[in-house]
């Protein structure tokens, strides 16, 4: 199998990588960057858990070939705070309550980070339908609704 | 005012910074250098002896370390919290789909799975065993002892006798479907060995201590020379409590000598991992024409597939919960927890009472609407007291909040303008408020240890460390132990260092299941601190040259009565250095027993108790069948409240998970073989579903509680499924047994009552 | 039977195309695998049901993901994801049908990478764009470098998973109406939940009413409840020149029942599915009337 050539800016940062094109872009983020944020939950797109910004929308990069993210800005949640300062969300996050066993909050956090990039006045339920990709097992979703709504309410951007 | 600093704030969790920045490592993300990946070859049958296993040509595939299978397992090729049935790695035959026949080990994952392909097994099919109560009947048999693995009748006066005399009976048959805890992390772990052989185990676990029990007996090695470490954990909710990967994973890394690692994929982990026991339940209740609960019958025949894990357990509890919170005079209950080669049954937030507790509510209902009689009334009247007894003849511990917290939903706007809620924008659209209530008992129940212990020292920057052995296992009992140390130190949470579910430095405090990590780790934190508070005065009062009695604590010092002297924290721990003295205590703690045991129903009953009572209001389309839950209300007694928040989470994420129960949740089976395998067949709730979710505790308050304190984890799993689906009966006037209830049901449902 | 390890996809090489020309040279002389969302092929690769030798990835293919006006219909190009679609203002004004069943797609991270000739040539009988397309009187372009054809959307599909197009060929453009401001639509999905939804029986609904409420034109396409998504004709033909009234819904209900020929599978019975045809267009209808 040849390899391939694949250049993309992640996190801000440019990188290019020789790798195997069989290769999802969760596998590179994870095994190649070693970016243990990003989760896999299921493999096939069908839980969010592993939900990365392409050029600031969500995807599963579960399902996205690595060569598909040629010279395109990827980001993850370690993209998302800098030195420890944690993003709007992440904060949100935190004081709402919004986090239980954690494995989801990386990828509904990035279809949170979407969202507000894009109306950062968003209604209780364009929320819903924002991270309508994202299960989530523990919270019942409540207190991550009102975090991303908090977070809107007083918003600051990072990327 | 409360009287109290910490107990109850809403404080953030201790480790949320870590999971919102995507730092923190779980159990799965870890990688270690020179690290195998272990892949296991599944059963090819439902049912089958296995007749020859060759692996020769997967140990020469370039890459596979080694292949292992019954032949190589060191000690006792069986494991299982309860009795030891189920194989590591099976020899003669297989039970299950998810049954583990061949190990492979190899230097990457995808060698590891590609070599499965080359294992040759010969298999002889035999009869599947699919139906419950088939099973009973033995014509074929799961196990060579028989498919009846446990059979209990509990009784409490005379149900028989008291049915004669009941205006009204009702008798009907439920059935509950196999839910799938779909935590977001799927099973798995790494294992590592040592130049002195020790072995560590990383895994997502519900109670490491007892993992190591288990492994080294499967190992035929020596326990003080496992760890188990349970940490971090992407959700367990009792499908974790039992053995997933422990033993393979330390047995991988005792073969080869290299750390193993093994994930299972989300659809290994849907064939292989345990499920919530499908159940069928008959209830016969009789009550007097004004209501009175006088007698209650129930036959639980529970599935717990091909191996015991906690099933046996489980169907005892459905029976225990089979009266809901309320006061039965007469009862007989008898249960069948059966073998069958279908889902492996296991533990499952809520564990049989959340079975129950639909049968049982939906019978409630009924009554309800032949009696005329309000169904929140109905419930009120026959709420359980303090000094009354539960179904199974014994006496709760009394601090029974059932009545109180069906007063919170009398009370809330939902049910007062109830007339106003219930309109809706087309005539083919029709609402309903549905109401249930539950318990659940807290702890491991009468006969087995129940235990905590933890560990409290004063470190030398004046802060404490804390360590506690129940896992966190995504709930948040690490938070709430930190707070309930604070509140009993004096100190401030931050001052409070952690850790839970590591075998290497917590002391042994059970599991997390059973509702029992707050009250028990909490209660041991209570023993601790006091202990620690009288090291601290003695240090005090050798420090400030005065009597202990003339001493009080303030934040983090300790100072005169006239508040004329004080010394801090930090200078105590000074000045004990300077003496080498420690001042550290490990306290253990011992659950208070039922008046009541039963012989033959090891683990019956349950001391300590959580009350609940829910809410739903629910939408239903009569053309399509389709189902929307749009508000729930939900009134959890769970003692008293260490962390709001924390106890708001648990009820929003109980209830939509009882919600899912109720309309969409199901691992369906045909003949033992499973029709969903994977995130699109098998459907959980996501955020467009919910409903807007009230959460109004109330606070019964447990005298042998950490403050008061009972359990939340569970009961907030039950109530939801009846109410949405008393919602639904009521709306449409059906009568539903069953559930899911699928948009596919509701609709035949009415179009054969209206044909 | 393996199970696990499923994330792992079969070795493959790949082509790696910058324009539509070097992509039909290659079609034409590889028989290579198209990926462009990757939402459904990567799926199907990971369930071991397609092991392709070679993938083309589509991504470098700039010119065919636009949308654009010729005359009195839209052009849309096959790489267009969902989401782009529904972000146009042209689909916003022309065809706010297809707007909707780009909208029920999967979750915003599918509709984000997945397109619409992914979800045409994927040929799934539950696709969501296919019923207001077909509605919509849609017209498929397929290149290879032998040149370019046209057929109707319901001639290209011609069964579950199974299309018209040549091993040499591409969907390149998708032809449909300009809706008229006046017209009523619906497209209105029926799934297990809200989100993340495979349909159990869907429809697309086009009506022109004249000033006395009299349907003078009307359009009709169920999903998942057929091998192929087609226009319900009967349906259509009786709705013509009817004012709504109950009498007339009940009717047409009854008619769309028997306009379809759905399975059962573990998701909904055949006789749900039937039901739900007559359901979904009496909902509609009685909302419309």
């Amino acid at each position: 199998m040849n390899k391939i050539n694949v250049s993309l800016v992640l996190n801000g940062e440019p990188k290019e990588i020789t790798v195997e094109p069989n290769l999802t872009l969760l596998e590179v983020i994870r095994d190649v960057f070693g970016l243990t944020g990003t989760k896999e939950g299921c493999g096939k797109g069908e839980c969010g858990a592993c939900t990365v910004l392409v050029d600031n929308k969500p995807v599963n990069s579960c399902l996205v070939l690595i060569s598909q993210v040629e010279g395109k800005n990827v980001t993850t949640i370690e993209g998302l705070s800098s030195n420890g300062d944690l993003d709007t969300l992440q904060q949100k996050f935190i004081e709402e309550g919004a986090v239980q066993c954690g494995y989801c909050t990386p990828g509904m956090i990035m279809s949170a980070k979407a969202l507000l990039l894009q109306n950062s006045k968003p209604t209780e339920e364009e929320i819903k339908r924002a991270i309508s990709g994202n299960l989530c097992r523990c919270t019942g979703y409540t207190k991550i609704v009102r975090a991303i709504k908090s977070a809107s309410e007083h918003g600051r951007e990072v990327i | 005012m409360s009287q109290y600093r910490w107990i109850g704030k809403s404080l953030p969790r201790v480790d949320a910074k870590g999971k919102v920045a995507g730092t923190v490592k779980y159990v799965t993300d870890l990688t270690y250098p020179d690290m195998l990946w272990g892949a296991v070859l599944r059963s090819k049958y439902p049912h089958a002896l296995i007749k020859k296993i060759d692996v020769r040509k997967a140990k020469e595939k370039p890459g596979v370390v080694d292949v292992l299978t019954h032949e190589d397992i060191p000690g006792l090729n069986a494991y299982g919290i309860i009795n030891q049935d189920q194989p590591v790695l099976c020899h003669d035959k297989v039970r299950f789909l998810g049954d583990a026949v061949a190990y492979v080990l190899a230097e990457d994952k995808r060698t590891a799975y590609e070599a499965l392909d080359l294992i040759k097994v010969e298999y002889e099919p035999l009869p599947v065993v699919s139906d419950m109560e088939e099973a009973i009947k033995n014509t074929v048999k799961v196990h060579d002892d028989g498919n009846v693995l446990e059979h209990v009748v509990i009784t409490k006066g005379d149900a028989a006798k008291a049915f004669e005399s009941c205006d009204l009976i009702v008798e009907e048959t439920y059935y509950t479907p196999r839910q799938m805890h779909t935590f977001l992390e799927t099973e798995g772990g790494v294992a590592t060995i040592d130049q002195d052989g020790i072995i560590t185990v990383f895994s997502s676990s519900q109670y490491p201590n007892r993992d190591i029990i288990q492994i080294a007996r499967s190992l035929n090695y020596p326990e003080e020379k496992i760890h188990v470490v349970a940490h971090t954990i992407g959700g367990g909710f009792g499908g974790k409590d039992e053995i997933t990967t422990q033993i393979l994973l330390a047995l991988g890394t005792l073969k080869t000598k290299r750390p193993v690692k093994m994930v299972w994929d989300r659809e290994e982990s849907v064939i292989a991992g345990q499920k919530r026991l499908p159940i069928k339940i008959t209830l016969k209740t009789g009550v007097t024409k004004d209501g009175k609960l006088v007698a209650n019958q129930a036959r639980v025949v529970a599935d717990t597939g091909p191996y015991n894990c906690l099933g046996s357990a489980v169907m005892k509890l459905a029976l225990e919960h089979a009266c809901g919170p309320y006061y039965v005079p007469n009862t007989y209950l008898e249960g069948y927890c059966v073998y069958t080669n279908n889902t492996l049954g296991s533990a499952f937030r809520g564990f049989g009472a959340t079975q129950a507790t639909f049968a049982i509510e939906r019978q409630m209902d009924l009554i309800s609407k032949k009696l005329g009689i309000d169904p929140l009334e109905l419930r009120i009247k026959n709420s359980l007291q303090n000094n009354q007894s539960a179904g199974l003849g014994h006496m709760p511990a009394p601090s029974v909040g059932i009545k109180d917290t069906l007063d919170q939903l009398k009370k809330h706007d939902l049910w007062v303008n109830k007339e106003k809620h219930l309109q809706t924008k087309s005539p083919h659209l029709k609402r309903a408020i549905g109401i249930a209530c539950s318990h659940q008992g807290c702890g491991l129940g009468s006969f087995f240890p129940d235990y905590g212990s933890a560990d409290i020292q004063l470190l030398p920057d004046g802060s404490f460390s804390l360590k506690v052995g129940c896992p966190d296992i995504g709930q948040g009992n690490a938070t709430a132990f930190v707070q309930i140390a604070a509140e009993a130190l004096y100190t401030h949470p931050d001052n409070i260092k952690v850790e839970v579910g590591d075998t290497r430095t917590t002391p042994d405090s059970g599991s997390t299941s059973a509702s029992r990590s707050i009250y028990t780790g909490g209660n041991a934190i209570v023993i601790a601190a006091r202990k620690i508070r009288a090291l601290l005065i003695a240090e005090a009062s050798r420090a400030l040259q005065t009597a202990p009695d003339l001493l009080e604590f303030e934040l983090d010092r300790i100072s005169t009565r006239d508040k004329e002297k004080s010394v801090t924290y930090q200078e105590i721990a000074r000045r004990a250095a300077e003496r080498n003295k420690v001042i550290q205590y490990t306290s253990t703690f011992d659950w208070p027993r039922s008046d009541l045991e039963f012989n033959d129903a090891l683990g019956l009953p349950h001391y300590v108790f959580s009350y609940i009572s829910e809410m739903a209001l629910v939408e239903v389309n009569t053309l399509t069948g389709e189902c929307q839950v749009l508000k729930a209300v939900v009134s959890p007694d769970a003692g008293r409240i260490i962390n709001r928040q924390g106890l708001e989470g648990q009820a929003e994420g109980g209830t939509v998970m009882s919600m899912g129960y109720a309309l969409m949740e199901d691992v369906i089976l045909e003949e033992g073989e499973y029709l969903t395998k994977d995130l699109s067949t098998y459907i959980i709730p996501s955020a467009l579903d919910i409903p807007e979710i009230d959460t109004l505790p109330v606070e019964a308050l447990e005298d042998t509680g950490p403050f008061g304190a009972k359990g939340i984890g569970e009961a907030v799993c039950n109530p939801m499924a009846p109410a949405v689906v008393n919602a639904i009966c009521s709306a449409l006037d059906i009568h539903i047994t069953k559930l899911p209830a699928t948009p596919e049901m509701i609709y035949n449902l009415v179009h054969h009552k209206t044909s | 039977m393996i199970v696990g390890g499923e994330k792992m996809l079969n070795r493959f090489e790949l082509m790696r195309p910058q324009n539509l020309e070097e992509a039909l040279s290659m079609k034409a002389s590889y028989p290579c695998t198209p990926i462009a969302g990757g939402t459904d092929l990567l799926v199907k690769v990971k369930k071991k049901m397609l092991a392709p030798r070679q993938v083309m990835d589509l991504t470098g293919i700039k010119e065919l993901s636009q949308i654009k006006e010729t005359g009195d219909r839209l052009s849309i190009g096959a790489l267009a994801t969902h989401t782009e679609i529904m972000e146009n203002p042209l689909v916003q004004k022309y065809a706010p049908l297809l707007l909707e069943g780009c909208n029920t797609i999967g979750s915003p991270q599918i509709r984000n990478r997945g397109t619409i000739g992914g979800n045409i040539v994927t040929a799934s009988p539950a696709a969501d764009t296919v019923p207001p397309l077909v509605c919509l009187n849609a017209r498929v372009i397929l290149s290879s470098t032998g040149g370019q054809r046209e057929m109707s959307l319901e001639d290209f599909i011609t069964g579950p998973g199974e299309t018209q197009l040549a091993q040499d060929e591409l969907l390149v453009e998708i032809v449909i109406d300009k809706m008229k401001p006046e017209e009523k639509f619906t497209y209105r999905k029926l799934g297990q939940r809200k989100a993340l939804a495979i349909s159990i029986a869907s429809m697309a609904l086009r009506l022109e009413l004249d000033q006395a409420k009299r349907c003078t034109k009307a359009a009709v396409a169920f999903g998942a409840v057929s091998p192929v998504i087609k226009r319900a004709t009967g349906v259509e033909h009786y709705l013509a020149g009817k004012v709504l009234t109950d009498e007339v819904i009940q009717e047409v209900a009854e008619m769309a029942k028997q306009s379809c020929d759905p399975i059962t599978d573990i998701r909904a019975s055949k006789e749900y599915r039937k039901n739900m045809c007559g359901s979904l267009l009496m909902e509609s209808l009685l909302h419309i009337a």
